[in-house]
């Protein structure tokens, strides 16, 4: 087992204190701490070999190419892929949609996406069925957080194009079972693309076994800088999908007339890209295997165990999401009664505590919880039980401060 | 520190506003909206010879919204329309009287915002 213990030490933005308090950071599905190999791997990268990447013929450009190669190939086998199913784009909205402007949709075409999604799952999908005509329908959640299973099914049809559906809920924390789900779809022949920002960064992600045809993911919330993030594609959609920026890089030929393409991953990779973002998430994922995928979602699993057992205990909670931790990820909203979640994310903050308030991106399913906004505690490698202890201790007074 | 704009005042208005509820028959009423948390307040106005004769808010929100927004109302009540437009954003601040860092400031302004709404909106000569 990893020693969860001493990887705190690697995030040296941690050991701050935040008005005079030991930073408890409980925001990671928001933004992800990065440890100092992540940030080191970077200012290596521009130490020592940065150059634009498969442009020019000199050293660096060579040794800059193989970093960025090498660290697709890392995503590639992260995820049980291949390197030319491995799209470098800014985040998981840029990888989605990616794919919605990619794919040919017409009219009577049907998308199905869920209740429980980041608006960067649906937002794009309205957009397409206004421009094509294609109609989208939308799996409600069930009263313990989990996918309206059945409604799904009943969803399906031979007119199903794709099925967009999040692997982990960031409000809910409920981890969707990805696997069933493609399987369903795949009797009607509909593609799956699966929002992975918030399940890539906590469990172990095999492509090939869900099945899907996309899975998108960000690398800031996986211990990575912000401006890079993935889209896997099955090789063979990509080859017949348009691409979504034109110009530099994606280009076989050009005249004054017209323009080919070059084939998937760089077909979809147009202009300079992130190339030091995808070395230090080639870095990240290096700190993430050595520790273990299997043993991060054993942490988090501990953690989500311990804070739903001693957060129920607080008097006027209300916590949204399945209560059992086998099928959540490291992911806790809750409200407490007569307290909005701006005044209780600033009284703890006062003690140096960070959640997030807010709707969370997802205002869909902030209606269908009779909630304005939520507030939302969520975890990483680098906490432990003692940052649970020290949110229930918050509450604690933000019930003090609000007279509650 | 951060905790200063929990005020006992601000608490207090909070939990029992002395402007809170709607006016039938408005001379101006808007709405306005914080899409980082949904927070609404909607503002409602009597006008008498260009002097706000009556002014209560509705909506939900936070401690920061509310209680401003309460504050706003007793302030309205003393002003003249004219001087209700040429309100900052500062002299709303200063109203609260409590420390507003960048991220709350949304809040802080929301009823003013539904105010300048209102003044905007008039469905009278006001």
């Amino acid at each position: 087992m990893a020693d969860f213990f001493t990887i705190r030490a690697d995030f040296l933005i941690l050991k701050q204190k935040i008005n005079g308090k030991r930073l408890v950071y409980l925001d990671s599905a928001a933004t992800s701490q990065k440890p100092k190999q992540v940030i080191e791997a970077e200012k290596v990268f521009y130490e020592t070999i940065n150059a634009n990447v498969a442009r020019s013929i000199h050293y660096l450009s060579e040794k800059a190419t193989e970093a960025y190669e090498n660290s697709r190939k890392k995503v590639a086998d992260f995820i049980n892929s291949d390197s030319d199913e491995i799209i470098f784009v800014r985040n998981t909205t840029e990888a989605i949609n990616l794919a919605a402007n990619g794919l040919d949709f017409k009219k009577d075409d049907e998308i199905i996406t869920t209740l429980m999604e980041h608006h960067s799952n649906i937002v794009p999908w309205q957009i397409i069925c206004k421009k094509t005509g294609a109609k989208l329908k939308i799996v409600d959640t069930l009263p313990d957080g989990q996918l309206d299973l059945k409604q799904f099914e009943k969803f399906l049809s031979s007119k199903t194009k794709l099925v967009a559906v999040t692997h982990v809920s960031n409000v809910l924390g409920t981890i969707n079972p990805v696997k069933e789900i493609t399987r369903l779809a795949k009797k009607f022949g509909a593609l799956v693309l699966i929002d992975g920002a918030q399940g890539a960064p906590h469990m172990k992600v095999d492509v090939n076994d869900i099945g899907c045809d996309f899975y998108a993911f960000s690398g800031h919330k996986l211990l990575a800088p912000t401006g890079i993030g993935v889209l896997f594609g099955k090789k063979e959609i990509l080859d017949k999908m348009q691409p979504f920026l034109y110009g530099g890089h994606m280009i076989k030929k050009v005249t004054k007339e017209s323009s080919t393409f070059m084939d998937a991953p760089e077909r979809f990779e147009a202009g300079t890209a992130n190339f030091a973002g995808a070395v230090a998430l080639g870095a990240a994922i290096d700190y993430l295997e050595k520790i273990g995928m299997e043993n991060v979602r054993e942490h988090e699993k501990e953690l989500t165990r311990y804070a739903l057992e001693k957060l129920s205990k607080i008097k006027d909670i209300e916590i949204y999401g399945p209560k059992n931790a086998e099928i959540r990820g490291g992911v806790i909203s809750f409200n407490i009664k007569g307290a909005h979640p701006h005044d209780v994310a600033q009284i703890l903050d006062s003690e140096g505590i960070a959640i997030r308030s807010g709707h969370a991106c997802a205002m869909p399913l902030m209606q269908r919880l009779g909630a304005e906004s939520i507030c939302r505690a969520s975890f990483y490698i680098y906490n432990d039980k003692k940052d649970v202890d020290a949110l229930v201790k918050g509450l604690e007074k933000v019930k003090g401060v609000l007279k509650l | 520190m951060t905790l200063d704009i929990y005020a006992e005042e601000i608490i207090d208005r909070f939990k029992s506003p002395h402007n809170f509820g709607k006016i039938d028959k408005a001379d101006a009423q808007a709405m306005d909206y914080n899409p980082a948390c949904g927070d609404e307040v909607e503002i409602f106005l009597k006008v008498k010879d260009g002097k706000i004769s009556d002014v209560r808010f509705a909506g939900r929100g936070c401690a920061i919204s509310q209680a401003a927004s309460d504050i706003l109302c007793d302030c309205a009540k003393t002003k003249t329309v004219a001087e209700l437009k040429n309100m900052r954003d500062e002299d709303m601040i200063n109203l609260l009287g409590v420390k507003i860092t960048g991220t709350r400031l949304k809040c802080a302004l929301l009823g003013l915002w539904a105010l300048r709404g209102a003044l905007k909106n008039g469905n009278r000569n006001i």
